[in-house]
């Protein structure tokens, strides 16, 4: 069968499809807006507590902050925080696993397997590579090295560090804490950037579903340019991470 | 319809005003022209009833208070299916491994219906129960790109907010996926 083809019948099909019948949502959606405690929408320029606002007041580091908006999300690129009780991971839960998460992939053929180049940090090489490609939001990359002098063996896991890289701003990895407080705000070369580290747990969307693992290192989640973000677990401390990925935008 | 200047229905970005001002009813046209794409983009996703309905009806109330940040020169619809499909995602999420309900096609027509069009025919000779057999074997983020561009009837901008991708990967992933379903069908017919 050509293409064309192909794209003809599709086309055809789609009038086909038993879809459930369409409810009638206008009554609910304007009951709802009617209601007396209904808001209105809020005009530009008087948003108050927007995504952009949140991350702006993280990275100055008011933490406060968080806990008046602790029902808010907190969200850089790919990666969303949210807090949720009962997030501390139980002991049988296992780290991060890339295997589970996508295909491995050469180093050199990486970048042209996601369709963008991550800028990795300066040190040595990544030991793997696999790519992560979920039904919503872009293919990532999962960078992992191996426990050495410089990466420290993460607890609880067998890898040194493990690096995510996202394009766009699909939320693929969810990280579930059990309080705003324990996210800390900062910044990568004045870049919004936000900081972990207590045990929790993260979710991530996959082709099989969404896999859950512990994290039981630190986590330094930042905002690099041309729309990519990142996640880096290491053992390291607050400013060594800094600094690693500082490295990596230069 | 409303019918506000010299007879003619308002536009969505007309509409979109209003409702930012509180008008609730001009919203409600907004949600009437968009109510059956935004409950398929959220089963499609879902594959549940319910849960497409509560992703469908949520979805449109956060967009009405998110009006504040629709853009003039916006188009709507692919602005709230992005919000449509964030919130069957997270119903899917929430529902875990449960069961989905599966793509079928409607039952045979009716005496009244109209004949099929020379297209519905070409689908007919080339299976279409195979066709849609072979799209469920799909993995999940091909199978969501061609049900949106092509069953959906999406435009390729659409499926790509829809989805929160860039427009490149809605390409990568359409050409992959036509791949596929291209050696599955051909498969089946050298089978059949």
């Amino acid at each position: 069968m050509s293409e064309e083809r192909l794209v003809a019948a599709l086309a055809a099909l789609g009038p086909e499809i038993a879809y459930p019948t369409t409810p009638a949502l206008v009554p609910a959606v304007t009951a709802r807006l009617s209601a007396p405690e209904a808001r209105r929408p809020v005009a530009p320029g008087r948003a108050r507590w927007t995504r952009r606002r949140m991350l702006v007041l993280v990275a100055v580091g008011v933490l406060a902050a968080l806990a008046i908006a602790a029902a808010a999300r907190l969200a850089i690129g790919a990666f969303e925080v949210r807090e949720q009780p009962a997030s501390t991971p139980s002991p049988s839960q296992s780290p991060v696993q890339p295997g589970e998460l996508g295909e491995p992939v050469p180093p050199e053929d990486a970048a042209e397997a996601a369709g963008f180049e991550p800028a990795l940090p300066e040190g040595p090489p990544p030991d793997e590579v696999y790519v992560v490609d979920s039904p919503f939001g872009d293919p990532g990359l999962l960078y992992v090295w191996m426990p050495s002098e410089t990466y420290p063996q993460i607890p609880g896991s067998e890898w040194g560090m493990v690096l995510m890289a996202f394009q766009g701003d699909a939320e693929t990895v969810i990280k579930y804490v059990e309080r705003f407080e324990d996210v800390e705000g900062t910044s990568v070369e004045g870049r919004s950037a936000y900081w972990v580290d207590v045990p929790h747990v993260v979710e991530i969307e996959t082709e099989a579903g969404f896999e859950t693992f512990a994290v039981r290192g630190n986590v330094l989640v930042w905002e690099g340019e041309d729309g990519i973000s990142y996640r880096m677990e290491t053992a390291l401390g607050l400013v060594e991470a800094l600094e690693l990925a500082s490295s990596a935008t230069r | 319809m409303t019918d506000r200047v010299e007879g003619r229905p308002l536009e969505d970005v007309d509409l979109a005003r209003l409702a930012r001002d509180g008008d609730v009813h001009a919203y409600g046209e907004l949600v009437e022209r968009y109510r059956e794409v935004a409950f398929r983009t959220a089963w499609l996703i879902t594959r549940s009833t319910a849960d497409a309905e509560d992703a469908a009806q949520e979805a449109f109330v956060k967009a009405f208070y998110a009006l504040g940040r629709f853009r003039a020169g916006e188009a709507f619809r692919p602005w709230v299916l992005r919000i449509v499909a964030n919130e069957a995602k997270n119903r899917r999420r929430s529902a875990g491994r449960r069961e989905r309900l599966a793509l079928r096609v409607a039952g045979e027509r009716g005496p009244g219906d109209a004949a099929p069009s020379p297209e519905t025919a070409a689908v007919e000779v080339e299976r279409r129960e195979d066709l849609l057999a072979a799209l469920e074997q799909l993995p999940e983020r091909d199978r969501l790109v061609v049900a949106y561009r092509y069953l959906l009837e999406l435009s390729e901008a659409e499926t790509a907010e829809a989805l929160g991708v860039r427009p490149g990967t809605v390409k990568s992933r359409l050409s992959r996926a036509l791949g596929r379903l291209r050696t599955e069908m051909d498969a089946e017919a050298s089978d059949g």
